[in-house]
């Protein structure tokens, strides 16, 4: 090419020919083709659907030993509606992260573009993180209140009593005003950590692809 | 899926693979990237390919799969590299074959670009039409002969640098 040639660079030709030399004959093999699609994803996408179904898991696991423990004391009434309301709150967290997780995929559309996935996906990130704080705090809270709950019934209290030994009550609330805004904190710090960028990332490129003209 | 769709699958990606090559190539650069996200993208296209109703182009569809890959990859410095991923050593993308230089500075400018500018001046240069480009990326078909003609003037300027 003459340096007149190359300041006028024929960009369809120059890439034409630059595909054919540089991408072409660099075979792939049926068998590495198969096996890479027998692996699992690392997209965020498939990882943040196994953290929900781990939590589901979870959720499923604890309301399952709650309803054993609820069974075998069915004859303390105090005990009953503990292990009952600690059903309930994971019945709760339980039903939206199902949801969630039924409506996570990381696959593409034929008739989607890439902007429309990049917003599905910016979408699924931000409510899997905000469903997976809602279940932390139905899953520590109701623990922790529970447990001190627990081991004071268990000592011969009856819940009326609880509720109304202020001591028991200041304890509760403190460790729930201590807990709450100290794990959303380490959540928030913990999710930014492992997806700001990418939240970031997919922000900026869905404002550029809007913008552009 | 069933096996005849397995092979059908494979048959079009060998027919198709400078597709990855090129779009792997353009934005990533560490070789256990470029093995992870050519992972991803077979991954990602046999997980979409249900959904492939063959009423528009492999080549088409497979851009958008890669592209959005490419789009949403996220370097991973903890990444656990599984055995799978060893085994696709053998078909390294990093080993692309040596083009001469004019290419090679070309191939530089364009991966030099941001990645959405990278995006549309690749499926320009291999031949996509305007509108097709805009069903590809979501952005408005309008707009685009603007942009090109701007992702252009900045290549052209970048090229003339470079040999200069």
């Amino acid at each position: 090419m003459s340096k007149e040639e190359t300041n006028n660079i024929n960009l369809l030709e120059t890439w034409k020919e630059l595909s054919e030399k540089k991408f072409i004959n660099n075979p792939i093999k049926k068998e590495d083709i198969m096996k890479a699609i027998m692996n699992e994803s690392h997209s965020d996408i498939s990882l943040l659907k196994k953290r929900l179904k781990y939590k589901l898991f979870y959720c499923i696991g604890f309301a399952i030993l709650f309803l054993i423990l609820l069974l075998f004391n069915l004859s303390n009434p105090d005990l009953t509606i503990l292990f009952g309301f600690s059903i309930t709150a994971y019945a709760i967290a339980f039903i939206p992260m199902y949801m969630n997780y039924r409506k996570v995929d990381d696959g593409l559309s034929q008739d989607e573009n890439i902007l429309e996935t990049m917003k599905r996906n910016l979408d699924t990130i931000t409510s899997v993180l905000r469903i997976e704080k809602l279940w932390g705090m139905i899953f520590f809270i109701p623990a922790v209140i529970g447990g001190i709950l627990l081991g004071s019934v268990q000592s011969g209290m009856s819940l009326m009593d609880c509720f109304s030994d202020t001591r028991l009550l200041l304890t509760m609330i403190g460790v729930s005003i201590v807990l709450v805004p100290l794990m959303t904190w380490g959540s928030n710090k913990a999710n930014k950590k492992a997806y700001g960028g990418l939240i970031e990332n997919l922000k900026n490129n869905i404002v550029r692809l809007e913008t552009i003209g | 899926m069933s096996e005849s769709k397995e092979i059908e699958y494979t048959s079009l990606i060998e027919m198709h693979q400078s597709i990855i090559y090129k779009v792997i190539g353009l934005y990533v650069d560490d070789a256990e990237d470029k093995k992870d996200m050519y992972q991803e993208v077979l991954l990602q296209g046999w997980k979409s390919y249900k959904k492939f109703r063959g009423d528009a182009k492999f080549s088409t569809w497979l851009y958008k799969i890669a592209l959005n890959t490419a789009l949403t990859y996220r370097k991973k410095q903890n990444r656990i590299i599984t055995e799978a991923i060893t085994v696709l050593e053998a078909i390294d993308p990093s080993v692309e074959k040596h083009a001469d230089e004019n290419h090679e500075i070309l191939f530089k400018i364009i991966k030099e670009l941001d990645a959405v500018d990278k995006m549309i001046i690749t499926l320009h240069l291999d031949g996509f039409k305007n509108k097709e480009v805009a069903d590809i990326t979501g952005i408005n078909a309008n707009n685009i002969n603007v942009k090109l003609y701007r992702i252009k003037a900045v290549i052209t300027e970048r090229f003339k640098k470079h040999i200069s």
